[in-house]
């Protein structure tokens, strides 16, 4: 009874969709980033590693330059470069592209871990005092409104970006030149070829996209969600993301729907943890979301397989 | 074809593998007989870390009291960083043992128990030191436990006293105080025990919220439960048992103006002013006595010892920081309890 009250209350005071947009950010981010890759048919499981190197690289630029903004930046460099390392192996060398991811999750996790201690001699977590944060933004007016102020102001802006990522991934995907190149190659390689599309550009041109997200995505655990590195602090988010890139049904509004899903199932864990004297063991609690994701996994595909029946 | 080049390869592996492992064997057991008449002195020592230093918790803390050991003790020491693969530690501590370099290890934490316990039976000149984790009735192990739940104890009076506090300004009426731990298991749920026994000592009206993380490094996560617990449940003080991730909530503390008790280390300098003070489990100390007596030939290899507050097992961070934030009538008010811990007035029951 206790728990239904305050989930209750909770969504009537927004803090709900406040909490829920915090943790579907990261998310969201990281499995666009999936998406493109997978869309151009180099699958991008590294996304994990990526995140971490973003992450780190992106809470040590902005604690040395004290610009979050030189940070964030940093960290999507850095996480475009390891794409395009990993778009050598994987397109130039052939190296099978999830052998490449998995490389990429090691490395992430082993690099950041050595970078720590060789450049702070820290080892586990880098906790810097003052560094500077992902701005939130607070919208002038909007936010003397009662129920508006809460839902649209004093977000991170990181949170806004996503949210115009997905925009931007369904312009690139489906309005562009770029977007039909894209989708070509990964449904056929060979094809594309035979029509003069440069195969092996479009490819590393996704990886790099992946890279992007996955970037923005570690820059704001790091530096908006918290303000500190721990090691491994990703914690499965990257492999979450894959898992919502299918949930999405491989299109940039399903991946927003998907990880809203996820959102809320995480954002509702959190609220039924915090309850006192709670009659549920803690583990089933922490299920909650992955749950909830195969379940909405089952509910698709069930959907989808009716409406092919129909059609058929 | 080609799966006839496989299996041959794999033969061919398999028996290299024997083989060594065969010649291995050997010369260990000629080592064996000329290091067995080493006898008491202690020349060189190795701890094998199951995971990675750098937790600002007892991997840290026991390679602290580790190093102190090397230095003022005189032994040659070495740390071995074993990763986060659970299925490496058995071999890769075996085969530190059955180098015979070492006259002693040091490792510790529960997922080490199993191992330490085969890998001291089949090398029973091996001497090991184990460290919170109670392993019994071999020859060759000195194992020691803290009390976690005396220590806990402690730092659930201070967050009743805090929560109670009229004199700190992040206090609110509720008196409503929050555990962090990181996964649902017996040695933290030992923690949350002392907690709340510490809590309802000096209230009973202290009501405490319980959230677990679910892992040891997500620290956006736990940064978010703690949140919760600090807005919508009212509690103005969190005591945190989760290593890495436990940082994202002495970071939601400071952020929220509320307070927070950091775990293991001495986590007050990390957020001066709203960390009021942290539980220490003092592994350092009792790694640095074990050697000790280990040297002076007292240490009760075979056995346990639960290190509590009276032997400085455990205990609660009183630095500088302390002195400045914490209000003189609290800091009275714990000298008095542990006072009363030492000499037994008060017993803490521990769930283990």
């Amino acid at each position: 009874m206790v728990v239904w009250q305050t989930i209750w209350s909770q969504i009537m005071d927004l803090t709900l969709i406040v909490v829920l947009l915090r943790f579907m950010t990261p998310i969201l981010l990281t499995a666009l980033g999936g998406l493109i890759s997978d869309i151009g048919g180099v699958i991008n499981i590294g996304l994990e590693g990526l995140m971490l190197l973003s992450a780190f690289t992106s809470i040590a630029v902005a604690s040395g330059t004290d610009s979050w903004l030189l940070g964030v930046l940093a960290g999507v460099a850095a996480s475009v470069l390891i794409c395009y390392g990993m778009g050598f192996f994987a397109i130039r060398l052939k190296v099978d592209i999830i052998i490449a991811g998995f490389a990429v999750n090691i490395f992430g996790s082993g690099f950041t871990i050595f970078l720590m201690s060789k450049i702070y001699g820290l080892t586990g977590n880098y906790n810097p005092t003052g560094a500077p944060k992902i701005p939130l933004v607070d919208i002038p007016f909007v936010q003397d409104v009662p129920v508006l102020g809460k839902l649209l102001s004093g977000h991170s802006l990181m949170e806004w970006i996503a949210f115009l990522s997905v925009v931007f991934c369904i312009v690139l995907i489906y309005r562009t030149p770029y977007g039909v190149h894209l989708r070509a190659v990964g449904e056929a390689p060979q094809a594309a070829r035979s029509l003069g599309i440069p195969v092996e550009r479009v490819q590393y041109s996704a990886l790099a996209w992946s890279g992007v997200f996955a970037g923005l995505a570690g820059a704001f655990l790091s530096n908006g969600l918290t303000n500190m590195f721990v090691k491994d602090m990703t914690a499965g988010t990257g492999f979450l993301a894959l898992a919502v890139v299918l949930l999405g049904n491989r299109n940039p509004a399903g991946i927003l729907i998907g990880s809203l899903i996820f959102g809320l199932a995480s954002a509702l864990t959190t609220i039924v943890q915090t309850i006192p004297g709670s009659p549920v063991p803690s583990q089933f609690i922490q299920m909650i979301p992955y749950v909830v994701t195969i379940a909405a996994l089952v509910f698709f595909a069930l959907r989808k397989k009716r409406r092919l029946e129909i059609a058929a | 074809m080609k799966l006839k080049k496989l299996w041959s390869a794999c033969l061919l592996l398999l028996s290299i593998a024997v083989i060594t492992a065969g010649c291995g064997g050997k010369s260990g057991d000629s080592e064996k007989s000329s290091n067995s008449s080493g006898g008491g002195d202690i020349k060189s020592a190795v701890y094998y870390v199951n995971g990675t230093l750098g937790d600002k918790g007892f991997f840290d803390s026991a390679q602290a009291g580790f190093q102190k050991a090397g230095t003022d003790l005189g032994i040659d020491i070495k740390t071995v960083e074993g990763g986060n693969n659970q299925a490496d530690w058995a071999s890769s501590l075996e085969s530190l043992v059955a180098s015979k370099k070492y006259d002693v290890v040091l490792t510790g934490t529960i997922q080490m128990v199993d191992i330490v316990k085969d890998l001291a039976k089949r090398y029973p000149d091996q001497k090991f030191i184990f460290f919170d984790e109670v392993i019994n009735d071999i020859p060759n192990v000195y194992s020691m436990l803290y009390s976690q739940s005396e220590g806990s104890f402690l730092a659930g009076a201070f967050a009743a006293l805090v929560t109670t506090s009229t004199e700190l300004k992040g206090a609110n009426p509720d008196k409503v105080i929050g555990f962090v731990g990181g996964v649902d298991d017996p040695i933290v749920n030992d923690f949350k025990s002392g907690y709340e026994q510490g809590a309802q000592y000096i209230d009973k009206d202290v009501k405490i919220i319980t959230s677990y993380v679910g892992d040891w490094s997500n620290a956006p996560k736990a940064k978010e439960l703690t949140l919760a617990q600090y807005n919508t449940q009212k509690a103005d003080i969190v005591y945190q048992v989760a290593g890495g991730a436990g940082l994202g909530t002495l970071e939601a503390g400071n952020e929220a103006g509320k307070y927070s008790i950091g775990v293991d280390a001495n986590q007050n300098p990390l957020y001066p002013g709203s960390v009021l003070t942290s539980m220490l489990k003092n592994i350092d100390t009792s790694v640095f006595r074990a050697f000790q007596l280990l040297q002076q030939g007292k240490l009760p290899l075979g056995k346990t010892e639960v290190l509590g507050l009276k032997e400085g097992g455990v205990g609660i961070a009183k630095d500088d920081l302390y002195a400045q934030y914490v209000p003189k009538s609290i800091q009275d008010k714990i000298a008095e309890i542990e006072k009363k811990l030492s000499t037994g007035e008060i017993k803490v029951e521990s769930t283990l």
